[in-house]
């Protein structure tokens, strides 16, 4: 058994939170429309990127490369987490959107 | 903090955990191995953990392993091929009662911090539902 380096931080999954955060909402005539300023194609991204790493983790458990079982398992829950908030975020935002067109004008 | 901190700081006790099992799996291995009685006899591995805290990242890690320090048992048995001319040999220095004891604590902490994880999990997905019709 050789000797245990020191745990390594998760380091690729963790700036999601700065993705989601929405500009400031754009008044009458603001560019920003519906989404209120959300990037959704970095925010798509940023959940490839969890993804493909879940990926990657899996092919290593798969290859016996892989030493902490829980490694796998806990970058695909991040993952699913990840892309049910985008899923949910868009849900939000198509709604409010759908609201707005049903207004009588 | 990042979003998945608390996974984070779960998995990384996990780790620590797994480390603690390893080491005694290798312990309770060498319980009745010898060497010859010059040589230095199997020694315990005793996991250190230690708390961490590096930026945002926060949890448990593993900073050495050191073996069972004291003299070791010395036994009569001078059919064991590594007995000395006088027929003793030396024991490995695990002791087995304790290494049950720490096998129980290690599966338990490995179960607490998948459980912390499992609920962690269940409040994102709860927060995610917000609203949801």
């Amino acid at each position: 058994m050789t000797p245990v380096s020191p745990i390594s931080a998760f380091g690729s999954i963790q700036p999601i939170t700065d993705t989601f955060s929405a500009g400031s909402a754009g008044g009458v005539g603001g560019a920003k429309g519906v989404t209120g300023g959300i990037n959704f194609s970095d925010a798509l991204a940023k959940v490839q990127d969890s993804l493909d790493s879940a990926d990657q983790l899996s092919q290593q458990l798969a290859t016996g490369q892989l030493t902490d079982v829980h490694d796998f398992t806990v970058a695909a829950n991040k993952a699913q987490l990840a892309v049910q908030l985008t899923v949910q975020l868009r849900n939000q935002a198509l709604s409010a959107f759908q609201e707005i067109m049903r207004m009588q004008i | 903090m990042g979003m998945f901190s608390a996974l984070d700081s779960s998995a990384s006790g996990t780790k620590v955990s797994r480390i603690w099992l390893d080491a005694i799996s290798d312990n309770v291995a060498n319980v009745n191995t010898t060497r010859p009685f010059e040589e230095e006899p199997f020694r315990a591995r005793l996991v250190i953990a230690q708390a961490y805290e590096n930026g945002d990242n926060r949890g448990a890690m593993v900073t050495g392993i050191t073996r069972r320090e004291g003299e070791p048992e010395v036994t009569f048995d001078p059919t064991n091929p590594y007995a000395n001319e006088a027929g003793y040999v030396k024991r490995p220095m695990v002791d087995l009662s304790e290494e049950m004891t720490n096998m129980l604590i290690a599966q338990r902490s490995y179960q607490a911090n998948l459980s912390v994880m499992d609920r962690v999990r269940d409040a994102y997905k709860a927060a995610l539902s917000i609203g949801v019709k």
